[in-house]
């Protein structure tokens, strides 16, 4: 094992030598840090339920719903690719070497563990959110951090053991994943059922997420258990959920290390593909690579030249992945449209506005403008700067334009709310993708490339603050004046929207020499 | 004709180019030697206008970050970076739009053949291996039939007859009057087909030598660079 804990330790002092030759990047850990700790302080010191006391039927359906996704994905995964706590650099160096492969599954076991402490930094975020929401006690929060690391851990057990089995025929996986697939269809056919009898999607998904057969579904079923503890107290049914769970996952533990001493092979393909993830997400194109999904054949013209050839080139791509503008993102956001009174159950369509231009920064950074950057192409055609810029941005604005109509359309219909709403809201959503198109262009041209990927976004996201503060308190500050008029109603609308239009263009005019100053990464 | 005048570029503390000055005639193959960070990525990368740079960049008497002369030069990255959506047909049809080639279907054919991608021609970006988007990348910088051309370390990843191919190519070009640029630390991947040697060492180029200088010492190219980076 030496060698192997010398790759942790000197990993590890490494990144911390690392961090004292880049203080910014220091002062950024450090600030997620005192963020982590004050969320942990608050987490246990504030009350609960301080918003809404949320029912434990509630509680249980979210938990539930969430434990069935993330099933879904580490199966899925399992059955295609696998599962991997090794880096390509472990395969290269470390399966090569004299070392036992069970030492080596140990050392794993550990960097695994490492990477699960580190994912439980961003459940604490959500701790506080949810003890808004829902009577969960200092133990309860105690509970979720539990329940949260062993399912992280587990999941990539079971993604490894499945892999293991469907690995040995490209029959077996065919037949696994049409089985995997029967279940999911069954699962939503139940749903439809419960639907079909209550006539309300939110009743519905309550009723058929706390029903008591779950509870029989292994390690789902264990974990509800265990989950729902946070808001009904510990219990025996706790403990013996727990005590399931840990057997089940020391069981796994054993039949890897025990029975699978040649497991190499089945973690190569997770391992690949977990790098190629760490590339992406490094280059920030691993929301685009993972939306973009695979290619249809079809049949497309150029009839640009210049600039324009992007912009068309972005058309050709969106075609191939989806219906025009409508993509897997486009399905996600109608998804979220339809479960927005799910999430939101006493707001208006406003919050679900609020809440999905706050996740569209997050997409929007790693969008078409950011990917067409890191290739030279745009840098080398014969166009000037201003066309460059306006016709590598264009699609991604009426992307966003048709994903705020698809969202608001469906969002306002769980709403009841009433057209002119449903446009208004449908512009401002495409309004704010704008600004944070034009705020990435900005921030290029003021900053340069930013080589810590999270600086960068910090720096955008201060910077796209500071653009859209002043629309956003002439907004709010109309809307209070003119609270329960037709004007307020409609009114903060239409200033987000024209005050986002102006701000959107005149950074464009500002920015439009960028592509004399700009370096490619 | 592509004249470089005082390049000078630098990464925070890294002087990556220092005032480097040389020209390449058309007709003629230049290529840039020089051991690992030596600067040759970079100087490339300034002459294609990818970085910001100090000094002056001719291509054909036009500033390299000219429209005018963005139509004149091709690139071959280091690093081949293609479209994942896009096909390796498709890649050269934006090409074709965006430079405004006009009609050249027969001159995608043909490329295409010649690197024995044709059969691969609907295959996406993404499904391609290093080699294959390798040569899809040179086959879009050909595409443009460009009076300049700067190939960034071409070789790496290529079969044996692609690179046979692209020697045949160097010297096509040459023969059309083309400019051509080569960096590599390969030295045995240029034999018999340069003109000129630069040689660069910690951003500077240390030395230049034409084909003639050299058959007049009577030394070898790798002698004359391990003299020059080692010595």
């Amino acid at each position: 094992m030496k060698p192997l804990f010398y790759i942790l330790r000197k990993n590890l002092k490494n990144h911390i030598k690392e961090l004292g030759k880049r203080p910014v990047v220091l002062v950024g850990y450090i600030l997620v840090a005192l963020c982590f700790i004050f969320m942990i302080a608050v987490t246990f010191i504030m009350p609960s339920s301080l918003l809404r006391k949320g029912s434990a039927e509630l509680f249980g359906a979210i938990v539930t719903a969430a434990l069935f996704v993330f099933a879904y994905f580490s199966i899925r995964q399992g059955i295609n690719k696998g599962s991997s706590f090794f880096s390509l650099s472990d395969v290269n160096l470390v399966f090569t070497a004299p070392i036992s492969p069970k030492k080596v599954l140990v050392y794993g076991f550990i960097q695994q563990l490492m990477v699960t402490f580190f994912a439980m930094l961003f459940v604490s975020f959500q701790i506080p959110n949810l003890k808004n929401n829902f009577p969960i006690t200092g133990i309860g929060v105690l509970v979720i951090y539990v329940s949260v690391f062993f399912l992280f851990f587990t999941m990539q057990l079971i993604g490894m053991l499945i892999y293991s089995v469907s690995s040995r025929s490209k029959k077996l996986r065919e037949n696994l994943q049409r089985g995997f697939n029967a279940i999911i269809g069954l699962f939503f056919m139940g749903f439809l059922m419960v639907l079909f009898q209550t006539k309300d999607p939110m009743k519905a998904a309550v009723i058929y997420l706390n029903n008591d057969g779950i509870g029989y579904i292994p390690f789902i079923g264990w974990f509800r258990v265990v989950l729902l503890s946070a808001v009904q107290g510990v219990g025996p049914a706790f403990y013996l959920n727990m005590v399931l769970i840990l057997l089940s996952t020391a069981l796994m533990v054993i039949i890897i290390y025990k029975l699978k001493t040649d497991y190499y092979e089945d973690v190569l393909a997770a391992t690949e593909l977990n790098e190629q993830r760490r590339r992406n997400k490094k280059e920030g194109k691993a929301n685009a690579v993972w939306m973009a999904g695979k290619a249809r054949k079809v049949r497309f013209k150029y009839t640009g030249t210049g600039a324009r050839a992007v912009f068309q080139r972005h058309l050709l791509e969106y075609k191939k992945t989806g219906l025009f503008f409508i993509n897997k993102f486009s399905l996600i956001i109608i998804g979220f449209g339809l479960a927005s009174k799910f999430f939101f159950p006493h707001s208006s369509i406003r919050t679900v506005l609020y809440f999905t231009i706050y996740l569209l920064f997050f997409f929007s950074i790693q969008g078409k403008w950011a990917q067409e950057l890191s290739k030279p192409y745009i840098y080398l055609i014969p166009a000037g700067s201003a066309g460059k810029v306006f016709f590598a941005t264009l699609a991604e604005n009426f992307k966003n334009g048709m994903d705020g109509l698809l969202l608001f359309i469906t969002a306002g219909f769980m709403f009841r709310s009433d057209i002119v709403t449903v446009i208004l809201c449908a512009l401002s959503y495409m309004s704010f993708g704008a600004i944070y198109i034009y705020g990435d262009v900005l921030s290029r041209k003021l900053f340069g490339e930013v080589h810590s990927k999270n600086l960068d976004v910090f720096i955008k996201l201060f910077l796209i603050l500071f653009i859209l503060a002043p629309g956003l308190v002439v907004s709010i500050i109309f809307s209070f004046i003119y609270a329960g008029t037709f004007l307020g109603e409609y009114g903060s609308y239409l200033i987000l929207i024209g005050y986002n239009g102006i701000a959107s263009f005149f950074i464009l005019l500002l920015t439009k020499s960028i592509f004399e100053r700009l370096e490619i990464r | 004709m592509l004249t470089v005048k005082n390049l000078y570029k630098q990464y925070d503390k890294i002087i990556a180019a220092n005032n480097i000055s040389f020209d390449v005639q058309d007709g003629e193959i230049a290529v840039l030697l020089g051991p690992n960070g030596a600067g040759k990525s970079t100087t490339i990368k300034c002459i294609a206008g990818l970085l910001r740079y100090e000094g002056s960049i001719d291509i054909c008497g036009k500033q390299n970050k000219s429209i005018e002369a963005k139509r004149l030069f091709g690139y071959v990255p280091e690093t081949p970076a293609l479209y994942e959506m896009l096909t390796v047909y498709e890649h050269l049809e934006f090409i074709a739009q965006a430079y405004n080639l006009g009609e050249c279907r027969q001159r995608m054919e043909n490329l295409l053949e010649r690197f024995e991608l044709a059969d691969k021609k609907d295959k996406l970006g993404k499904e391609l291996s290093k080699g294959m988007q390798q040569k899809v990348s040179i086959c879009c910088a050909l595409l443009i039939e460009p009076k300049v051309i700067l190939f960034d370390e071409p070789m790496v990843g290529l079969d044996p007859r692609a690179i046979k191919e692209l020697k045949g190519i160097f010297l096509e070009l040459k023969e059309k009057g083309c400019s051509v640029i080569i960096s590599t630390h390969i030295i045995d991947s240029v034999e018999g087909i340069w003109d000129k040697t630069l040689i660069m060492k910690n951003g500077a180029v240390v030395m230049s030598r034409t084909r003639e200088d050299l058959e007049k010492s009577a030394e070898s190219l790798e002698q004359l660079f391990f003299q020059v980076t080692e010595g």
